[in-house]
């Protein structure tokens, strides 16, 4: 027998849009990268105003999770994914703000040229950050714990290169400081990012096993 | 939610009750939407089933009941001097607190009103029968034990042979009477997924104590009050049951959803 | 402990009085079978005809007037008091109407029966000029247990639930076809069951039947204005006459007998009551 049908199949609608905002977000991070490597004006400003389809996807992804939670009184595992999804957009929405203010520097990057070890390192760091996020959502759509858990390990290495990124700048005195100030700050965003990641695994794993995860 | 324009099937407007000297309800006024599910909650003895009661007339049946104002049907009053009530209540149907099937067979009990209107044909009872029962969700539990008395099934199963009953008269409305608060929770359950089925085809109406189902099944919700013991009830809020149970407008409202009076 | 000691004081007493009533009711049953069984279950005092002088006269044609007479009498009241009762308890509810009806009814059922006897005896033998007859004894015996007939019929279709009445008139009955398609095929046990009672006074009666229906005849009655005997009639006109050398013994038979028929009529009833549940009303299926 298959109780509160109507209740599965918002939750079912829940669910399928927080993947379609996901995938947005994968998408903006990955144009970002590629606004970033050539110092491209144009999609850089796109990025910037496409925000608003993010937003609206949050507004709606709460507006219905407060109301399948004040209607449908969820329990268990339905609750716990109700409030993970409601993180995770959340979560999602903040990604997508990092990479507007990245866009918002590149604009400012107008007439610049970036070193190679510049360009290498923020792109190698930008890949890092889309492949997290994606194991994230990988995590939470395959209710995966490992994937969730692996995801610190992957920090490691954006965390690494934004540090290389503090160091290095400082020694290569060629660089302008407008520039060092600008491409530690994206440096900063996308770091941030690989957090937001990071905590979305840590909400996957609470809505697995029911446990917090420290 | 898709917004799509709402058509209204009742509108009631101003809607007093009087039992002999005293007033149950006062100056009442909502719209029930077509093809939606409108719950009715407040209190006990806040004169939600009253209310109920006045949208096919059925308060007729007592002595000394006396109503002012409008029931709209398709916008014709239903209380306009000379309306037929009989075919008021074959096009607005309703499902009782208690399950009440008659002590006949379940066939009988489904074949009931279609007997009514002189359907004799048994290859049209037959049909008129088992269609509705299966949009009761009840047809595959029943269709070998048609001829075992309505009475023997349980709660749930009897509660189901009431909403087949209603069915085969094809009304355009069905009013439900708490219909749930006698059976337990895992075939009120089923009572509600059926409701959400039935919207595709039907308008309906629940009168419930239990606010949790009015989220759970109701698309809008009016909330009824007695404010002092004595004075009539009055409709406090209605609203889309969404904004209703997550911002309520009325205090009061707020009030009750919240547990903190009723 | 003195509620207690009154408790269990109270108990013996009602205990005691249960006891007492059981008891005067096996009493008289053993009695009455005990000295006449024997003649009641005789094959000739059982399906012979009675004698007019003569010993070793039988019964049969006063059984067959007893039958005959509950079956009239029923035929006659049952429709009068399903009508009436339906029309109390389902249209006049609480009206003054109701109240009047049943004090009228409470004071025919207190009338001893002898003064129904006359009545009928003034009405239907002589202003009707019907004679003694069954005709005249079945109207005199109708109208006897109207009240009480009336009452239990009325009792059963209030006991109907109102959720039935309800059910049906949401589904778009008029209130008539409720009364019919619903409340009286639900009621039908219970008005059964009703009618128990006024049988069994009806096979004992006999102050009302002296004066209307009569008491001896020697052939089997045929039409209901065939003077006929029931047999409580009977028993008492020759208890009370001693026409006969072994009058004693014929009364004793009749007495033992009479009680036998009220018994099988009861459980009779009872039977088809339960049966008209279980079938009639169930089992219509798909038919």
């Amino acid at each position: 027998m298959e109780g509160r049908k109507s209740f599965h199949q918002h939750l079912e609608d829940l669910y399928l849009d927080v993947l379609r905002m996901a995938n947005i977000t994968v998408d903006i991070i990955e144009r970002t990268r590629r606004a970033f490597a050539k110092l491209d004006r144009e999609l850089a400003q796109g990025i910037i105003d496409g925000d608003d389809e993010v937003d609206d996807y949050v507004k709606k992804i709460e507006g219905n999770g407060i109301e399948l939670l004040a209607r449908q009184a969820p329990v268990a595992i339905d609750l716990r994914t109700i409030i993970v999804i409601m993180r995770l957009a959340t979560h999602l929405e903040r990604v997508a703000d990092l990479c507007v203010n990245i866009s918002k520097a590149v604009l400012n990057l107008e007439g610049y040229t970036l070193s190679p070890w510049i360009s290498e390192n923020m792109d190698e760091m930008f890949l890092g950050a889309v492949r997290m996020l994606v194991c994230a959502v990988d995590s939470f759509k395959e209710r995966d714990e490992s994937k969730a858990e692996g995801l610190s390990k992957m920090d490691d290495t954006v965390d690494r290169i934004n540090r290389s990124f503090l160091k290095g700048t400082n020694r290569d005195s060629e660089e302008e400081v407008d520039l060092v100030i600008r491409v530690v700050m994206i440096s900063r965003f996308i770091e941030r990012i690989a957090d937001h990641a990071v905590d979305i695994g840590e909400d996957v794993r609470y809505m697995i096993t029911g446990q917090f995860v420290d | 939610m898709a917004e799509e324009a709402l058509e209204n099937k009742m509108v009631i407007k101003n809607l007093s009750m009087f039992y002999g000297g005293f007033k149950a309800i006062e100056d009442v006024t909502f719209d029930v939407p077509a093809r939606r599910i409108t719950a009715l909650i407040g209190p006990s003895g806040c004169g939600k089933s009253t209310l109920v009661r006045c949208l096919n007339r059925m308060n007729d049946l007592i002595d000394g009941v006396r109503v002012e104002g409008e029931v709209n049907l398709d916008g014709e009053n239903i209380y306009q001097p000379g309306f037929d009530t009989i075919g008021l209540r074959r096009r607005v149907g309703m499902v009782f607190q208690r399950p009440n099937p008659f002590p006949k067979s379940i066939y009988e009990n489904v074949a009931y009103g279609p007997r009514l209107v002189g359907i004799k044909e048994k290859g049209k009872l037959d049909f008129i029968v088992e269609d509705s029962l299966k949009k009761a969700a009840l047809w595959n539990e029943v269709k070998n034990i048609l001829r075992d008395s309505g009475q023997n099934l349980s709660g749930g199963q009897q509660q189901r042979l009431c909403i087949a009953r209603v069915i085969a008269v094809q009304p355009e409305v069905i009013l439900f009477d708490e219909p749930c608060s006698a059976i337990d929770p895992v075939a009120t359950q089923l009572i509600e997924d059926l409701m959400a089925d039935l919207k595709e085809n039907y308008t309906m109406v629940i009168v419930t104590h239990n606010m949790q189902q009015a989220a759970r099944v109701s698309d809008f919700t009016a909330f009824m009050l007695v404010q002092e013991q004595g004075e009539p009830g009055r409709l406090i809020e209605y609203g889309d049951t969404n904004t209703i149970f997550t911002n309520p407008t009325d205090e009061r409202t707020e009030r009750y959803i919240t547990g903190r009076f009723g | 402990m003195k509620a207690k000691r009154a408790d269990r004081i109270a108990t013996v007493v009602f205990w005691a009085l249960g006891g007492i009533t059981v008891a005067i009711l096996a009493f008289i049953i053993l009695e009455v079978l005990g000295r006449g069984l024997i003649t009641a279950l005789n094959p000739r005092f059982l399906f012979g005809k009675p004698n007019a002088m003569a010993s070793g006269g039988g019964i049969f044609p006063m059984i067959v007037s007893t039958f005959y007479l509950v079956a009239l009498t029923i035929m006659i009241s049952l429709p009068i008091a399903i009508g009436a009762a339906i029309y109390m308890a389902e249209y006049a509810r609480k009206s003054k109407v109701n109240s009047f009806i049943r004090f009228c009814l409470d004071s025919l059922a207190t009338l001893p029966s002898i003064v129904f006897g006359l009545f009928g005896l003034a009405l239907f033998v002589t202003a009707f000029r019907w004679s003694y007859c069954l005709m005249a004894g079945a109207c005199t015996l109708a109208i006897l247990n109207l009240p009480i007939l009336l009452r239990s019929t009325e009792e059963a279709i209030k006991l109907v639930p109102d959720t039935y009445r309800e059910a049906s008139m949401c589904l778009g009955a008029s209130r008539w076809t409720t009364i019919r398609q619903v409340v009286i095929p639900s009621a039908l046990p219970g008005i059964i069951t009703a009618t128990i009672l006024p049988i069994g006074r009806i096979v004992g009666e006999s102050a009302a039947i002296i004066y209307t229906v009569g008491v001896f005849i020697r052939n089997v009655p045929t039409n209901p204005f065939d003077t006929a005997a029931p047999l409580a009639g009977y028993i008492w006109a020759r208890q009370a006459e001693h026409g006969v050398p072994d009058w004693r013994a014929i009364v004793n038979g009749g007495a033992a007998l009479l009680l036998i028929m009220v018994f099988i009529i009861y459980f009779l009833a009872r039977y088809a009551g339960r049966k008209y549940q279980e079938k009639k009303l169930l089992g219509a299926g798909t038919r």
